[in-house]
């Protein structure tokens, strides 16, 4: 797969449009532009390449098949990932990977965090990606989905959990990196 | 940093991390859209077809009373045909009742010119039974009220009336024979009309099999042919499939057939049957693994068979039928990666199939068909299909049926 140059709005609504018109020369483009992205973000929730590839399939699936819903609001990129997103947390669901621990320590998010602020910084974004793949998959979603930009509210929904399990999650995930960081470095 | 920093920066870091996809994510991409887009063509022919259907049947169902009302239903028209407007020779020769109804129709005979009749809203059983019969010797007459007690209550009151007002001396009553009855009640003999009148049946029909998949009811029962790619171009002998569970689409087919009464209740028929199959497989591929192969085949089949109506009524027939069929391919479109191949197939597929079906006839010309049935596929050196992995299928034609 050729790496596609980047895309101006102009070219991306035409690619849109002629997708919405099923040119299937079209859509690999698209797919061709934005799969790598989407693929490492398949990867750093579903923890592995193989299971990441088969979300990014059913991701684009249901992105062309959905394509006619985006309305140009927002960012295009912002729109399929949480298309790729949903695809994700729905296979990690039925495999009933979102199970979680029920106590949790309540560690102080900052006072874990800032002592590794350095350490972070100075990581590569494979090497983060590594470290975020090797957590267990229960904080993995919660943290992922944080990383993202999802409020505590919308994670709940999306996993089906409290908003405080949520919290409690992201909080075991943060003491598990930090641990994980301590050790690297 | 505080915390939303750092999720910031984890963010800006992640962000900028790609992974590039293996080349069968495309390939599967693709075959996972084409499934979807003839699961929606399928969806929506079914749809159109069933509400086509739904509305035609109500339609149908509404102005069927078209058939019979060629002879009289209304408490008018009957006081028509039944009275005399004109005196009519005791030995004059019996007119049916249907003829004699067109004739008072066409004359100008209006309801104003019939001697009103008080009808009874509720036909009272017993009075009738009290009635001495007007022509003793008439048993045919007697069985005809008889009947039409059962069938429709108004016609008996009306005709009961009828016969107080004005004995029936003339030959009116006398015609009440049995055809007549039929003609009413539509119980005629529908051999008799059908193999008089009706001598051919157009047949639209769709197909589906219900063991379209490797999973199927008898995946497993008959034999199974080795994926032949002979009598097919050279150029495609470079396919070769070597998928152990190759996936199976449901195969469809629709047909318009003609059938044609040779003796009373036995059809012979025969027509033009398309039928679609696809599998999807891997394959070697000039000497490479292509892990997602879309085969597509287009047949054209040419039906004979024979079919017995054991049960056959004026709106309902059940019928057996046997036959055979001569499918040919006309197209084989083989999708993978970004190639699309269509070639041709040589030879033809032969096949033997028995049914057992039922027909019910909203109108006279008109009717649904539903006929389960069973096939046999021979091993003709056709391409990997369900035929060729399963030769024994159990199929499912839904249709409508015209009568000429």
């Amino acid at each position: 797969m050729k790496k596609q140059s980047a895309l101006t709005d102009t070219d991306l609504n035409d690619l849109i449009q002629r997708c919405l018109r099923r040119d299937v020369i079209a859509q690999k483009r698209l797919y061709d532009t934005f799969a790598p992205k989407m693929l490492a973000l398949c990867i750093r929730y579903m923890g592995d390449r193989e299971a990441g590839m088969d979300v990014l399939q059913d991701g684009f699936v249901t992105v062309f098949l959905k394509l006619r819903t985006y309305k140009g609001e927002g960012s295009f990129e912002g729109w399929m990932r949480k298309i790729f997103v949903n695809e994700a947390l729905m296979v990690l669901r039925k495999n009933d990977a979102l199970r979680y621990a029920d106590k949790i320590d309540n560690v102080p998010a900052a006072s874990i965090m800032q002592s590794n602020d350095d350490a972070v910084s100075r990581m590569g974004a494979k090497e983060l990606t590594a470290l975020i793949e090797s957590m267990p998959p229960g904080y993995r979603a919660v943290f992922n989905l944080t990383i993202d930009g999802f409020q505590h509210d919308e994670i709940a929904r999306m996993l089906g959990i409290s908003s405080a399990s949520s919290r409690s999650q992201l909080s075991r995930a943060r003491e598990w990196l930090q641990k994980r960081i301590e050790e690297l470095y | 940093m505080n915390e939303k920093d750092l999720y910031k920066l984890l963010q800006e870091k992640l962000d900028a991390s790609v992974e590039m996809p293996d080349a069968s994510v495309w390939d599967g991409i693709r075959s996972k859209m084409a499934r979807r887009h003839r699961m929606m063509v399928v969806r929506r022919v079914s749809f159109i077809s069933i509400a086509a259907a739904a509305v035609l049947a109500a339609g149908l169902f509404i102005f069927r009373g078209d058939e019979v009302t060629t002879l009289p239903s209304t408490p008018s028209i009957m006081a028509e045909s039944i009275l005399p407007e004109t005196e009519t020779p005791a030995d004059q020769d019996v007119i049916p009742m249907t003829e004699q109804i067109a004739g008072i129709t066409s004359s100008g005979v209006t309801a104003q010119q019939v001697k009103p009749i008080s009808r009874p809203t509720t036909p009272d059983l017993d009075k009738l039974a009290e009635i001495p019969p007007v022509i003793s010797d008439e048993v045919v007459k007697e069985k005809v009220v008889a009947d039409i007690v059962v069938s429709d209550n108004n016609l008996v009151a009306d005709q009961v009336v009828v016969q107080e007002d004005k004995p029936a001396t003339g030959p009116e009553i006398r015609e009440w024979d049995e055809k007549d009855l039929d003609a009413i009640l539509g119980t005629e003999d529908p051999v008799h009309r059908k193999f008089k009148k009706n001598t051919s049946l157009f047949a639209i029909s769709s197909n589906i099999s219900q063991v379209a998949s490797k999973d199927g009811l008898i995946a497993d029962l008959g034999p199974k042919y080795a994926p032949s790619e002979l009598g097919t171009p050279f150029e495609s002998q470079s396919i070769i499939p070597f998928d152990d569970e190759p996936q199976f689409d449901i195969p469809l087919s629709f047909s318009l057939q003609f059938k044609q009464a040779i003796v009373p209740r036995l059809y012979i028929g025969t027509g033009l049957v398309y039928t679609y199959l696809h599998t999807q497989y891997s394959a070697m591929i000039n000497m490479e693994q292509q892990p997602n192969v879309s085969s597509q085949l287009h047949y054209l089949g040419i039906p004979l068979h024979l079919s017995y109506n054991f049960v056959d009524r004026p709106r309902f027939d059940a019928f057996v039928s046997a036959g055979g069929m001569v499918d040919k391919c006309i197209m084989r479109r083989y999708v993978y990666g970004s190639t699309d191949r269509r070639e041709k197939v040589e030879g033809v597929q032969w096949s033997l199939n028995v049914g057992l079906g039922v027909e019910y006839w909203f109108v006279q010309h008109v009717g649904i068909a539903f006929k389960p049935s069973v096939a046999y596929y021979f091993d003709n050196d056709q391409p990997l299909s369900i035929r060729t992995n399963q030769p024994i299928q159990f199929n499912l034609e839904l249709g409508l049926r015209f009568r000429m």
